[in-house]
């Protein structure tokens, strides 16, 4: 099983290491589980990243705490769509973008207190905000590193987890 | 959402088919939940489409899938929980109060899958038996050495931690490892796993106060299931109880069997010439309150194993699984004690 | 730089999703059983309401503590609520606290339904008076199961 991680991050400054904390079985198991629950296709999730999306669709939510960073979830805004269409029951064409950014914002939230329930605590979760971008990463945190990201594929179409963990400017 | 009565009809004579288990009308929601992702595996908008497709394909593996899909219950803790609930207030005091020398309480889990039955049982018994001095004895077979190793590390899922377990029992009995859960392991030690077949003769075993064979039964032919009936009564004290699953009988297979009605569940204890062994433990199961024994004799009319009546729960709170502990009707005081031995501190919020 | 695009945020005050306001509501029949479902997020409130409509509930819905504190004000006492944890305005554990210190509604059983996880967490929500504690992600029969633990089921679900 090859997982892409992203290899830019930061060797000056001191980062919590979350890749001991959370590993990609963890992460994995994780996803897999809110795919079996809430859109009935565990199995049908392949740890390959996916090209880009033109559209992205990301969600963000903070754990602030005995640890602070980000958990970012993105997605192709057809994926997005159809994500939406399954946890609201509608057909796609009738999925609005308030519904999108409902659903991929509920997504971050139910991955963010999972990875969150793996981290040093005790540290409270945000709400999610989502963003959409057309190309390019689409979420960028000030002062923090991506500590841990994970690429898969949904039905051709690429998602991903990424965790950002703050930068101590004590270090 | 809903199915429709014609998808309902037929899934119904399915599993009734196969599997001899009745699927009652009102399990509308049941047939939708859990065909749903059969449905959309196989690319389907609906349950409707895909009961309509299996109709016209007729595919032997589909048609096990959706009996599979209907009558796996497995990976559920205490959700029918009447058998635990009788366990807890007939059963083991009656055996307590039978067998005070011995002061060891034996039971078989015979079919314990990944562990949630034997498990289950355990942290039911618990707090029943602190400090009184018993000693309880758990074996878990099954004919699954993946399971029975599954079982035996006592590590389980989110998913699976949220399928039947009382929240209190999961803050009392388990803590976190990764993104799992693993059972305390005191109560991991008290539980023996062994791979046992049962169609097969049984190894040497201890006596046993109670076995649970449930939701077993149904996957063996008629010879094969008289053969492990007998078989457990010579396992089981005279006065020892057996659960079958809620829709399961030895009715029609092996009459040495006497369906007694403990708590608001039954159990089937061996039937025995003369003065029973039993009656003594059949009528305290009968006085207890709003309950009458109901015992299934020989003039009890052949019926088919699914469709013998089942105790109704309706809304009934059981008594000692947690409850709300202020509801302000029906409320018994057993829950209220369940709760106050919760190992909840009350401040630390 | 990317071209940042903020859809919406699911912060306070922003992009608040249709709820039921505590106007006229309908006090369901005597013989169904109501249930309030409290998520800030319209998917989750629509998957959890499927779930508890398919079992014969009357379900009302609150994007947060204090709206569903509105609702049971204006008379909608249910037989359960479905909480979530992390909301705007006023979060679960606050709304189970209040609830929990109001006499009158001492018979209403009150679940978490939240993606908090740590051993922890559900200690304090039943510390704080949650009957029940179920963690996201869920299956229906996660929920049916703790329906039929707290005698919530109007039918025997198993099979």
């Amino acid at each position: 099983m090859s997982i892409p991680v992203q290899s830019d991050v930061s060797s000056v400054m001191e980062t919590p290491n979350v890749a001991a904390l959370i590993s990609f079985e963890d992460l994995h198991a994780i996803l897999e589980q809110v795919w079996a629950s809430y859109l009935h296709s565990g199995d049908e999730l392949v740890p390959l990243a996916a090209a880009p999306a033109v559209e992205q669709i990301s969600a963000s939510v903070s754990v602030s705490g005995a640890f602070m960073g980000h958990v970012v979830f993105a997605t192709s805004a057809s994926a997005a769509t159809q994500i939406a269409a399954i946890l609201m029951d509608l057909p796609p064409q009738e999925v609005s973008e308030d519904d999108v950014a409902d659903c991929v914002g509920e997504m971050a939230n139910v991955l963010g207190g999972n990875l969150k329930s793996l981290l040093p605590g005790p540290s409270v979760l945000s709400l999610p905000i989502v963003m959409s971008s057309n190309g390019g990463n689409a979420m960028r945190w000030p002062d923090a590193t991506v500590a841990l990201e994970s690429e898969l594929t949904w039905h051709g179409e690429p998602i991903s987890v990424t965790v950002w963990a703050q930068i101590d400017p004590d270090l | 959402m809903s199915v429709s009565k014609e998808t309902f009809d037929h899934v119904a004579a399915l599993v009734r088919r196969e599997a001899a288990i009745v699927l009652e009308v009102g399990k509308e929601y049941l047939v939708e939940a859990r065909l749903v992702p059969l449905a959309r595996k196989a690319g389907c908008s609906g349950v409707d489409e895909y009961v309509a497709q299996l109709k016209r394909i007729n595919d032997r593996h589909q048609i096990q899938q959706v009996v599979d899909a209907l009558t796996t219950n497995e990976t559920s803790w205490l959700r029918d929980s009447e058998p635990f609930q009788a366990l807890v207030s007939e059963v083991v005091p009656a055996v307590m109060a039978s067998k005070r020398s011995s002061r060891t309480l034996s039971i078989w889990s015979a079919a314990c899958s990944s562990g949630q039955e034997p498990y289950g049982i355990a942290m039911m018994l618990d707090d029943l038996l602190r400090n009184t001095g018993w000693r309880l004895e758990i074996l878990a077979t099954d004919i699954s050495m993946d399971m029975l190793e599954r079982a035996q590390k006592g590590v389980y899922s989110q998913l699976e931690m949220n399928r039947g377990l009382p929240a209190s029992m999961l803050v009392k009995y388990f803590t976190r490892e990764g993104a799992s859960w693993k059972i305390n392991e005191a109560l991991r030690q008290s539980i023996t796993f062994k791979q046992v077949n049962l169609a097969h003769p049984f190894p040497l075993m201890p006596t046993f106060d109670v076995i649970f064979l449930r939701n077993v039964l149904i996957y063996f032919d008629p010879p094969t299931k008289r053969s492990i009936l007998q078989r457990m009564q010579q396992v089981l004290a005279p006065d020892g109880f057996l659960f079958l699953g809620g829709a399961e009988t030895t009715l029609g297979i092996d009459d040495t069997w006497e369906r007694v009605k403990v708590g608001r569940s039954f159990a089937h204890t061996p039937r025995l010439s003369g003065a029973s062994a039993h009656s003594a433990r059949a009528v305290a199961a009968a006085t207890a309150p709003s309950a009458s024994a109901t015992v299934m004799g020989k003039s009890a009319p052949a019926t088919p194993p699914a469709s013998v009546p089942r105790p109704s729960t309706g809304r009934t709170p059981m008594p000692h699984l947690p409850q709300p502990s202020n509801n302000s009707s029906n409320q018994s005081k057993d829950s209220v004690r369940w709760h106050a031995n919760a190992p909840l501190g009350g401040s630390n919020a | 730089m990317p071209d940042l695009n903020p859809v919406s945020g699911l912060a306070p005050g922003n992009t608040a999703a249709p709820t039921p306001t505590p106007g006229p509501l309908t006090i369901p029949a005597s013989s169904a059983l109501g249930a309030l479902v409290i998520d800030d997020s319209r998917a989750m409130r629509s998957i959890l309401k499927r779930i508890m409509v398919e079992v014969g509930f009357t379900v009302a819905e609150a994007g947060n503590g204090q709206e569903a504190l509105d609702v049971m004000s204006a008379g909608f006492i249910p037989s359960i609520c479905l909480i979530d944890w992390n909301m705007p305005v006023m979060d679960g554990l606050e709304f189970v606290t209040l609830v929990r210190s109001q006499p009158q509604w001492r018979g209403v059983t009150l679940m978490m339904v939240t993606t908090e996880s740590e051993h922890g967490q559900i200690v304090r929500a039943l510390a704080a008076g949650a009957h029940e504690y179920v963690i996201k992600p869920f299956t229906p029969d996660a929920i049916l199961d703790k329906l039929s633990l707290l005698g919530l089921l109007p039918a025997e679900a198993s099979v």
